[in-house]
């Protein structure tokens, strides 16, 4: 990815937050002139780099944004709920698409449609009177003329070559391509992008409108209109079209159409049709008018036939050309009740094709239907007419949007392309943006620069009693003083940079209860405190999907509807807090709302039902127990599966989310007044304290937050109840394990001199439970780093980390290693 | 240069760009009665198509190029 791109992309994240934020701020003020000024300069500064990459389907939605904003700014279009709605639709539509540009280097054609719905969504806030006013005028347009051309109404050559097609089994797309008619001062080349067509079976181009006096003519204007029969799929045209796709409308042609013109051709009710729509379209009837007794859209046929056969015979479709034109003269004789003549007709036809010339046939013509005076060119007339039509439904379309050809800008910005550049200024000064990876690097040299320096003390005490030169040692250690300092404080530095506000993940939330709260006829107001804590990048991260969660069960479980509150004498807008402070080395975040709480007894019994608790156990548990039971997997207690929430996969999913980095999980409720949640995590997770404990004469570490407290117990005060052991510990019952035997090494651990074995207190489900090892040793700040490769299987360890001696000390992951007991 | 002018005829050769269409609509202003020769025609920016169709000039050759001979057909036949 060019660096251009990431920093586009990066830029359309932040971007996209901000137009967020900023269109919910107006929801509360929608007369801030400064919020509406921000927005609309985010949008206008995406829609503006947004051009610089392949991607048209988000400058299609940015640009219809910018105008709606533009509107809202000039005040001809209010701000409304809707307005808000449509246009978070389209940021989020935005960032998708980003993502999806970022992770494949392309978009998907299929967004097309997307795109230009929500364009058009946004559009029609901004004239909805210009839509009404369009239709009106002129006769109204029967939506079947959507449908594709009869093919008499193609030229000849188009015919032919879809019938050619037709007959090779490929199904055909009529297309109607009408350009901008600026289009040429944005050094467009539409005919060069008809001609690329994939699959191009016939192409055409016509006039929009009477060409006027050439000295009035401006050249520049583009009039035109391309049509086209491909053979390519719908995607495929899709893509080649996706820059235009509001002026391009595709139809599929029908395949019994051709296969109806193959097998019967001439209809009878081809005539009439031909005539009443040569009359509605406008077309002077006086074209043909007189000169022949039959009405003048069979007059106009046979101008048609007469003008095909005419045209030079150096084609390879002439045979079904010839074809063609008399299956075509052959309805107009069955239209005028001249079947007589048919036979005529067909000699004629054997000559033609016999010899491979339109002449017998077009001898036949002139014979039968002598030439009218004035000839016309009836054929091309009908096209145009048709066309004209299947334009009208395109303008029909940008009526509703007249402010596609000039996209409004403010006076002063449409300038100069660089007018944004001057509002970028002020940004980024004083901040660079930095890859995480760079950042991570850093890191991980920082790791093993501690690592390195920690082996300064093993070669003083070398230098000392093995070389014997206790200067040189003192000298070492001296600079092993200033190093360590150093290092600290580069390590504190590199964790600052990883330090992020707490705000990047709350920021969501503002929408999350906004939305939601809707969706489910709520009233809820979110405070937000604490937003500026800071915390490890990581942790920060990991907290995103489980405080949502959290969030969204409050909405959902917690928040009564409006009614119910007033009835139970709460105000009608519930609210929630999450809060966000520091405490020493954690973050506390809590989550609280003042819903219907938690009741223990529904609890109870649900644990019940779902078998989590047996009678005994439903007996016994305390009420802060029963409420702290939602955390166990497969519980939930909503009713019915809603969208939000109860899927089942509820508070289980967030407390392993949460303890995974570390963090700590607690929940109180009342009922009637509401839940508290509360989540402790630590401000980093780049440097793990453990425990250095030995057993088997094999040193491991134990991560300090499981550590809760170390004994040492004479071997008699251990009981044995079955095969289990246990220890009686400040009156409560601890039960005991063997580390050696949940690492699978079948030797007996040993005692110290006093015979008391050393038993190390982990925190274990919310249990202690006690681990016997060999002995206890110090305390240490690693950098711990993840199993590699093969080693990731290997369950029982957290991770691995270096030891200033430059051993490696592996680390036990306490939860896992009990679990798998 | 891709619009040669001749005493009544312009030649079309190769790609004719847009700006050309100024000074093809500005020629057909002097010229009445000139006409047009698309023979070595490639390819034309629809300015120049446009101008051909408001002028319904005679076309002394259709171009070469049969794909483009194909499109223009539709277009220019309206005014022959």
């Amino acid at each position: 990815m060019n660096a251009l791109l990431e920093q586009f992309l990066a830029e359309t994240k932040e971007a996209l937050q901000a137009i967020a934020d900023n269109l919910l701020q107006l929801e509360k003020e929608p007369a801030n002139d400064r919020l509406l000024s921000e927005l609309f300069r985010l949008v206008h500064t995406l829609k503006g780099n947004s051009g610089l990459f392949d991607l048209p389907e988000l400058t299609r939605v940015l640009h219809a944004g910018e105008d709606l904003l533009d509107a809202v700014r000039q005040g001809q279009v209010g701000y409304s709920r809707l307005l808000a709605d449509r246009l978070l639709d389209a940021a989020d539509y935005v960032g998708m698409l980003c993502d999806e540009f970022e992770a494949q280097g392309r978009v998907d054609s299929r967004h097309i449609e997307t795109s230009v719905g929500l364009a058009e969504a946004l559009r029609q806030l901004i004239a909805p009177a210009a839509v009404g006013e369009a239709e009106p005028s002129g006769p109204p347009v029967p939506r079947h003329e959507l449908s594709p051309p009869d093919l008499p109404d193609l030229p000849e050559a188009a015919q032919a070559a879809a019938d050619h097609a037709a007959r090779q089994g490929l199904s055909l797309h009529w297309l109607c391509y009408r350009p901008l008619e600026e289009c040429f001062f944005q050094g467009d080349d539409p005919f060069h992008q008809a001609r690329l067509t994939p699959g191009l079976v016939w192409g055409g181009i016509a006039a929009r409108q009477e060409w006027p006096d050439l000295a009035e003519f401006d050249p520049y204007r583009c009039l035109l209109d391309f049509r086209l029969l491909s053979s390519a799929t719908l995607p495929e045209l899709e893509e080649h079209f996706r820059y235009v796709s509001e002026q391009v409308k595709i139809v599929p042609l029908p395949e019994e159409f051709l296969r109806r013109q193959q097998t019967t051709p001439g209809q009878q009710s081809l005539p009439e049709e031909l005539a009443a729509e040569s009359s509605t379209s406008g077309f002077p009837d006086n074209k043909t008018g007189g000169t022949a007794p039959f009405p003048p859209a069979v007059g106009d046929l046979l101008a048609a036939q007469r003008e095909i056969l005419t045209m030079p015979d150096d084609v390879p479709w002439l045979p079904g050309r010839i074809k063609a034109a008399a299956a075509s003269l052959t309805g107009c004789l069955i239209a005028l009740g001249r079947q007589e003549e048919k036979d005529g007709l067909e000699t004629a036809l054997n000559a033609a094709l016999a010899e491979s010339s339109s002449q017998p046939l077009l001898a036949w013509l002139n014979r039968q239907f002598p030439l009218p005076t004035a000839e016309p060119l009836p054929q091309f007339a009908r096209i145009s007419a048709w066309s004209q039509t299947a334009a009208e439904t395109l303008s029909e379309q940008s009526a509703q949007a007249p402010p596609v050809a000039e996209p409004p800008h403010p006076p002063g910005d449409g300038e100069t392309k660089f007018g944004r550049r001057a509002d970028d200024v002020l940004v980024g000064a004083k901040s660079i943006k930095v890859d995480q990876f760079k950042i991570d690097r850093l890191m991980n040299l920082i790791g093993e620069m501690v690592v390195a320096k920690n082996a300064l003390p093993y070669l003083a005490d070398r230098a000392e009693t093995i070389y014997g030169i206790r200067d040189l040692s003192r000298e070492i250690k001296a600079q092993y003083a200033i190093i360590h300092r150093i290092a600290g404080e580069m390590q504190d530095s590199i964790m600052q940079v990883r330090m992020m506000p707490i705000s990047l993940v709350l920021q969501r939330f503002h929408r999350l209860v906004r939305d939601t709260s809707q969706k489910l006829g709520k009233q809820v107001n979110l405070v937000l405190q604490g937003e500026e804590t800071e915390a490890d990048k990581n942790v920060i991260e990991a907290l995103g999907d489980p405080l949502v969660h959290i969030v969204r069960n409050s909405l959902d479980h917690g928040i009564e509807s409006p009614d119910h509150r007033r009835s139970l004498g709460k105000p009608a807008t519930g609210t929630i807090v999450i809060r966000a402070s520091q405490e020493s080395d954690r973050v506390i975040i809590e989550i609280s709302d003042d819903g219907r709480g938690i009741d223990p007894l529904v609890i109870k019994h649900k644990a019940y039902e779902k078998g989590i608790l047996n009678a005994e156990q439903m007996a016994r548990i305390s009420d802060q127990e029963a409420v702290n039971l939602v955390f166990a997997a497969g519980f939930s207690t909503a009713e019915t599966v809603s969208d939000l929430s109860g899927r089942g996969v509820g508070m289980d999913v967030v407390r392993n989310a949460v303890e995974k980095v570390n963090g700590i999980l607690s929940l109180e409720s009342e009922k009637g007044k509401g839940t508290r949640l509360r989540l402790s995590l630590p401000l980093s997770m780049a440097v793990t304290n453990v425990m250095i404990v030995e057993t088997n004469r094999q040193i491991f570490g134990v991560p300090m937050e499981s550590v809760l407290e170390t004994v040492r117990v004479p071997t008699e005060s251990i009981y044995r109840i079955k095969e289990h052991q246990a220890i009686v510990l400040r009156g409560r019952i601890v039960p005991l394990l063997n580390l050696n035997s949940l690492l699978d090494m079948n030797i007996p651990p040993e005692t110290n001199a006093e015979g008391e074995l050393a038993v190390l207190l982990v925190r274990h489900a919310g249990e202690s439970v006690g681990i016997i090892v060999d002995d206890f040793r110090e305390t240490v700040e690693i950098i711990l780093k993840p199993m590699h490769s093969v080693l990731t299987g290997l369950a029982a360890y957290a991770g691995s980390a270096l030891l200033g001696n430059g051993s490696v000390l592996l680390v036990l992951d306490i939860k896992e290693i009990l679990s798998c007991r | 240069m891709p619009l040669m002018f001749k005493r009544d005829r312009v030649l079309f050769t190769g790609m004719v760009t847009g700006d050309d269409a100024e000074t093809l609509l500005a020629w057909l202003l002097r010229h009445p009665k000139g006409k047009i020769d698309l023979r070595a025609c490639t390819h034309l920016q629809p300015a120049n198509l446009q101008v051909l169709m408001a002028a319904k000039r005679p076309i002394l050759a259709m171009p070469e190029d049969q794909a483009l001979a194909d499109w223009l057909d539709s277009a220019l036949n309206v005014g022959k």
